[in-house]
This record gives structure tokens, C-alpha cells and sequence, in this order.
């Protein structure tokens, strides 16, 4: 009896730990950017997935989303520690993790019959599909104060040096032209990344010799623009005096309150205008980097980030059938509700709504008139890593914009030569 | 005696148990590291790759930039450390009223976390909205603008780390004071010696010890400074305030952990070169004496 008792208690631990597991519902992690916007969209998709599929929960593990945090997160999947589902960025820092390894590829799966073809380059790496989006696509160039564009009877340039002849008036008028945030330092790459659709429109094809080692941004006049439109913005003293510390937020506050006329952002900001400047949603406007042909204008696009599946994770056929979920219809709804700023998204059949917000209605429209195409983080793998604080230092003054763009080049072979690119060594 | 008797042996087991740990914690990554700095080690595996990890740090332009702030930092830092540590050694050991107040309130922000600090002295520091220089314009003084202009970013985070780690020097003075026997200054009261000449010739040789112990550790805490500078201008504006080991852990946070790992080696090296010979001088004038 005794004995028995023993067997009992020895077994009893096992039959509640194996036991509940069988009856239990699956959950399922889901690794989340910590930023507000897209916490917001994972929780939503989320709920939303089990209030349909109630054997099927989540739990939310939010990574840093800066440099370090992907790093950590590059360990976590490198170590098989990673939660089930990844909310990651697309285009060359999906490359640097090494995907291959630590996620699942989804190639051919018939969930890409939902999204929109254009997509799955930023999300393909050495020929295999990872990802669905999990975010609004977002256009690049400058929020504009409507307000101030009418007390200086002012109109939408399409021409940088349109938008300069703009500034001058701006300027006399005692107003700030241009704000600039190298507070937040990666806020200082707009202008320049933004750049990339007009040498794609002037150079087609051109970011296939970068990506291959054969063209640098110092020895492209075309590319050159970029970093030159930075240096001319300090030069003529169009931007903000307290550029040095500024921030993001307060790269926001001024647009909306037209304390600045413009702030170079992506579109994404609109979801913060909606939430912290509701009443001045109507005066702000948006128009995509200027080149210098009115003919060749167009804007340039960020591939939302990525739902992916890791490699590592126990419950890759429930996270699958929860990345198909999302690809439809019933997703991009959840997303909208998420946030309701009015986007673009990439899954077929999610057309902008009518009630956008009006900065995102003027991206749209010129988006739909001049054309648009993916930065070059999205068609190449390479990506300096030290972009934002050489775009600080050429747009505050220190160095110029021809330095700038060499020490860029140097930055690049470096960072592929540490990830072992072909063609770089 | 030739033989060591077994016996002798034994006090020696009671080594073991912090030699393992030194071991397996700080002998062996030591030298793993070693290694590991000639590799190209990233999320898709290592690769042996030579001396390449230094050949790159070497020739990257912001690498003399970041040593020469990181050797500014470590001397200024240390020599305020020394003067001034010295200087409130003295007061505080002299007969003055509230000395038992001001001792704890000169060691006060020693004891604030690192970042804590660095934190309200950017607010503390912006030059639109900040404290002090509202209040330099108050009298009149147009403040510089400590964290965003780049010729002086680095001296600010020296400044605030010198006011921040001052306090531990003064304690470690104070110590030396205190110890140097009341003997010596009787007598040169009585051979008429002036306060000047007691501090020259009295003081500053006795505390020679709490010197040296001042100068190594505030020398190398300088020379691996990290947090402060991450957190009031995170190697900015631009590269302008960049120190190797922040330039390490922005490698490090790339992804390279072969080129961090190499310039954690150059590191290593650095603070060797720099403190081996000064250790030597230390210690030599002090069997001088």
C-alpha cells in the first residue's frame, strides 16, 4: 500500500504536467516591436484571431525596437529561444538575421494569393518567401503645414528647387522652413532615403550596381542629390535652431502646430497626428522628396514589417493558419482597427477608406498620380549602419555633403564585408 | 628549506573554489576572446578570417576621433578628480562648522546610479531649455551649448563625470589625511611653516598612497567609460563624443560580434599600455620615500 501510495505521488506530478497540455489551448507568443502603433495591431489581430479560434491564445513578448533590441532578438532566434511569431522588420534587416535559419520559409503558400505581388521581394531572401505583412506600407517626404503655406500663399512644390524658393519666402516671413530632429537620430535619413525613387525614375536599375559593389553614392551625381539636399538645408538656414536636440515628438508638435512648415517623415505619423493633434488633423498636408524634374517626381515607399514564423517555435501549423488568417480580409480589418489613420496596406483587397486622414489622402493621390518605389533597403541587403549620424553631421554642418557620402561608402563595404557578401570582399 | 612540506600544501585547497570561478568567468573568455577577435562571427556563424577585425577598426576615420576622446576624458577626469578631490579633502578635514553635513553631501552623487545622473544633466544641459543656461542668461551669459556642439561634447560628459565620481576620491583623501600622524604639522607650526608650505610639503607626500589609488582608479574608469556617454549624447552629435567602448558596443549592437570582440582586445591593450608605466612611477616613488 505504501508502495503504491509512492507510485501515485511519483505519477501524479506528470499526469497534470502532460495531462493539462493535451486539454489546454495552444498559445502562441507573438514578439511585437514596443512601439505603441504596432503593440496596438498585434493585440487587436490577436484577439480578434482567438475570439474566432478559441483554442488558440496569445501572449505578447514586445522587443526594443532599436538596434540592440534586434541584436537581442537576432540571438534569441539564433539560440531557439524566440517566440513563435515575429513582428520584424522587411528588406535588407531581414537578410542580416539569417533567415534561412531562424524562420520558416512559406514559400508557395496560398496565402500569398492575398497579397499584393510588389511585396514579396522585401520579404524573399536567396529565393525563399518568409513573411506576411503586418503593417502599413508608408510613403516618404514632407508633412507640410497647410496654414502656413496660405499666410505665405504658397503651393505644393514639385521641384527642390520649388521648395527652396518656398522656404526663402518662408524664412523672410520670420517662420522655421524645414524642422529637423537629430534628437532622434534616425529621423535625420528622410530626405536622403527618400530620395530613392527619383534616381530609379533618372537611373533605372541603378540600385543593382549599388547592391553589387559597382556604384557608390560619391561617384553618382544622381545619388549625390540626396545627401547635397541635406547640406543645403543648413546651409541656408532653413531649418529649426534647436535641430541638434529635437526630437521626433517635437518634429510632430511643430508641423501640426506650424511652428515649422514642413518635417520630413514617413507616413506613418499620421497615426500619431490622429492620436495627439486630432484638431489640427485637416492643415497638415504631405508631398514626397522633390527631385529636380517635375516629370520624373515620384515618392518613396517602406514595405511594411513582417509577420514571421520562427524556426524554433512548437506550434508552426497553428501560427501558420494564424499568418493565413491574417492575410485576409479579416486582417487588414484588424489592422485598421488597430490604427485608423488610413494607410496603405499590401493585402488584396483592403483599399484605403474614404475617412483617411488628410495627409495620408494627399500621399495616396500622389502616390496613384507620379508613381512610387521601394527604398533601397527593400530592393538591396546592404544598409550602413552608421547612415543616421553621417545624415546628422552633413545636415548640421560638420562635414560636407561629399564627405558625408564617401565615409557612406566606407560604412557599407564595411558592413558587407561583416556579413560576408559576395561581390564586397 | 628546499622542500615545500605536503603539509604546506593545504591552505592552498581554499584557493580553488575563487580560482575556478576566476577561471571559467575571466581567464578563459580572456582568452577565447582573443580568438574570437580574428573571426567574422555574426547570426550566420564564424568564419577565421586573420586580422582582418583590426585591420578594419584601424582604418575606420572615426576611430582616432573616438581614442583621442576616450584619452581626453581619462586624463581630464582624472586630474580634476585628483585636484579637486584633494582640494575638498582638506576643507573637509579641517575644523569647519557643518563638516558632518557637507561630508555626506560631497559623496552624495556617487552614490546616484550612472544614468540617473547622465539623464538630468542632458535636461540639466540643453542649451534651449535647460537649467543652466536659463540662468546663465539670467546674468547675462549666453551659455554654450554643452551636448550639441561638437568641439566641447565631450568635455561636458567629463564635467558631469568628474562631479559625479569626485566624491569617492574625496572619501579616499580624507582617509590619507586622517592617517598622516598631527605630529608632523606640530612641528612645522613651531619651525613656522605657513599652511601653503604644510599642504606642499606635509600633505600632498603623505597621501601619496590615496593618490595613486585616486589616479589607477579613476584612470581606467575613464579610459572603459561607457554609460555616461551612451545616455547624455550617445556618441553624438555625429561621432563627435564617440569613446572606444561605446564604438564597441555599436559594433556589438550591429551585429559584428568579431569586429566588437577585436576592438574590445584593442581595448584591453590600451589600458594596459597606458596603465603599466604609471603604476611603475607610482610605486616607485613610493619605495623612494
Amino acid at each position: 500500500m505504501n508502495k503504491f501510495k509512492k507510485i501515485i505521488l511519483l505519477v501524479l506530478p506528470f499526469v497534470f504536467l502532460f495531462g493539462t497540455n493535451v486539454i489546454a489551448k495552444t498559445t502562441l507568443v507573438i514578439a511585437c516591436p514596443a512601439i505603441d502603433t504596432k503593440n496596438k495591431i498585434c493585440e487587436e489581430l490577436g484577439n480578434t484571431y482567438t475570439s474566432k479560434n478559441p483554442d488558440v491564445e496569445f501572449e505578447y513578448s514586445p522587443w526594443p525596437s532599436t538596434d540592440e533590441g534586434r541584436t537581442v532578438l537576432g540571438t534569441q532566434l539564433a539560440t531557439g529561444t524566440a517566440a513563435d511569431i515575429v513582428h520584424y522588420n522587411s528588406g535588407a534587416l531581414l537578410g542580416a538575421i539569417n533567415p534561412a535559419k531562424t524562420m520558416v520559409a512559406l514559400t508557395g503558400d496560398p496565402m500569398f494569393d492575398n497579397i499584393d505581388p510588389g511585396y514579396l521581394p522585401a520579404v524573399t531572401v536567396n529565393g525563399e518567401v518568409y513573411g506576411i505583412p503586418g503593417d502599413y506600407a508608408m510613403g516618404s517626404g514632407f508633412f507640410y503645414n497647410k496654414k502656413v503655406y496660405a499666410k505665405h500663399s504658397l503651393s505644393v512644390p514639385m521641384t527642390w528647387a520649388a521648395l527652396m524658393d518656398n522656404c526663402e519666402k518662408i524664412k523672410a516671413g520670420g517662420d522655421v522652413c524645414v524642422h529637423q530632429t537629430f534628437g532622434t537620430d534616425w529621423t535625420s535619413q528622410i530626405v536622403h532615403l527618400g530620395s530613392h525613387c527619383i534616381i530609379e525614375n533618372s537611373m533605372p536599375g541603378w540600385y543593382k550596381l549599388y547592391g553589387s559593389n559597382q556604384a557608390k553614392w560619391s561617384t553618382t551625381p544622381a545619388g549625390m542629390r540626396g545627401w547635397e539636399k541635406q547640406q543645403e538645408l543648413f546651409d541656408r538656414g532653413f531649418i529649426n535652431e534647436d535641430h541638434p536636440s529635437s526630437t521626433l515628438e517635437e518634429g510632430f508638435k511643430a508641423v501640426a502646430t506650424g511652428s515649422s512648415a514642413h518635417y520630413a517623415m514617413l507616413t506613418f505619423a499620421t497615426g500619431n497626428f490622429q492620436s495627439d493633434y486630432p484638431d489640427q488633423l485637416d492643415d497638415i498636408g504631405y508631398f514626397a522628396i522633390p527631385g529636380d524634374d517635375p516629370s520624373k517626381a515620384c515618392m518613396t515607399t517602406w514595405m511594411p514589417d513582417a509577420f514571421y514564423i520562427t524556426s524554433s517555435s512548437k506550434h508552426q501549423e497553428e501560427a501558420k493558419k494564424f499568418l493565413a488568417w491574417a492575410s485576409t480580409t479579416e486582417g487588414c480589418d484588424a489592422i485598421r482597427r488597430a490604427n485608423p489613420s488610413g494607410g496603405i496596406l499590401l493585402n488584396k483587397g483592403c483599399p484605403s477608406p474614404d475617412d483617411a486622414v488628410q495627409a495620408m489622402k494627399d500621399a495616396s493621390a500622389f502616390i496613384i498620380e507620379h508613381g512610387s518605389f521601394p527604398a533601397l533597403e527593400f530592393v538591396v541587403n546592404v544598409k550602413g549602419p552608421a547612415l543616421p549620424r553621417i545624415l546628422v553631421e552633413v545636415g548640421s554642418g560638420m562635414i560636407s555633403a561629399v564627405e558625408g557620402a564617401k565615409k557612406y561608402d566606407v560604412d557599407v563595404a564595411k558592413q558587407a564585408q561583416q556579413m560576408g557578401l559576395e561581390d564586397w570582399d | 628549506m628546499k622542500y615545500i612540506k605536503i603539509s604546506n600544501f593545504y591552505p592552498y585547497w581554499f584557493l580553488i573554489p575563487s580560482g575556478l570561478i576566476f577561471l571559467i568567468f575571466f581567464f578563459i573568455p580572456t582568452i577565447s576572446s582573443f580568438y574570437f577577435s580574428l573571426t567574422r562571427w555574426n547570426f550566420f556563424g564564424i568564419k577565421f578570417i586573420g586580422f582582418e577585425n583590426y585591420y578594419q577598426f584601424f582604418s575606420e576615420a572615426a576611430l582616432y576621433s573616438s581614442v583621442i576622446n576616450t584619452l581626453i576624458f581619462a586624463f581630464l577626469s582624472c586630474g580634476l578628480k585628483v585636484v579637486l578631490g584633494l582640494l575638498l579633502a582638506v576643507l573637509l578635514s579641517s575644523n569647519i562648522y557643518f563638516k558632518g553635513l557637507l561630508r555626506p553631501i560631497v559623496f552624495f552623487p556617487a552614490i546616484v546610479s550612472t544614468i540617473g545622473v547622465a539623464i538630468t544633466f542632458k535636461a540639466l544641459m540643453d542649451p534651449w531649455d535647460g537649467l543652466i543656461n536659463m540662468h546663465l542668461l539670467n546674468i547675462g551669459i549666453v551659455g554654450p551649448k554643452w551636448l550639441t556642439n561638437p568641439d566641447i561634447a565631450i568635455f561636458s560628459i567629463m564635467l558631469v563625470e568628474v562631479w559625479k565620481g569626485v566624491g569617492i576620491a574625496t572619501l579616499i583623501f580624507i582617509a590619507g589625511i586622517a592617517a598622516i600622524p598631527r605630529d608632523y604639522y606640530e612641528a612645522a607650526q613651531i619651525d613656522g611653516a605657513s599652511n601653503t608650505q604644510q599642504f606642499f610639503n606635509i600633505t600632498v607626500p603623505l597621501v601619496h598612497q590615496a593618490t595613486t589609488a585616486v589616479i589607477i582608479l579613476s584612470f581606467i574608469g575613464g579610459l572603459k567609460t561607457f554609460d555616461m556617454v551612451m545616455a547624455m549624447t550617445g556618441g553624438g552629435p555625429g561621432f563627435a563624443s564617440e569613446v572606444l567602448s561605446s564604438r564597441i558596443f555599436r559594433d556589438y549592437s550591429q551585429g559584428f560580434f568579431g569586429l566588437s570582440t577585436a576592438g574590445s582586445v584593442i581595448l584591453l591593450v590600451l589600458v594596459l599600455i597606458l596603465i603599466m608605466p604609471i603604476i611603475y612611477f607610482l610605486n616607485k616613488r613610493q619605495v623612494e620615500q
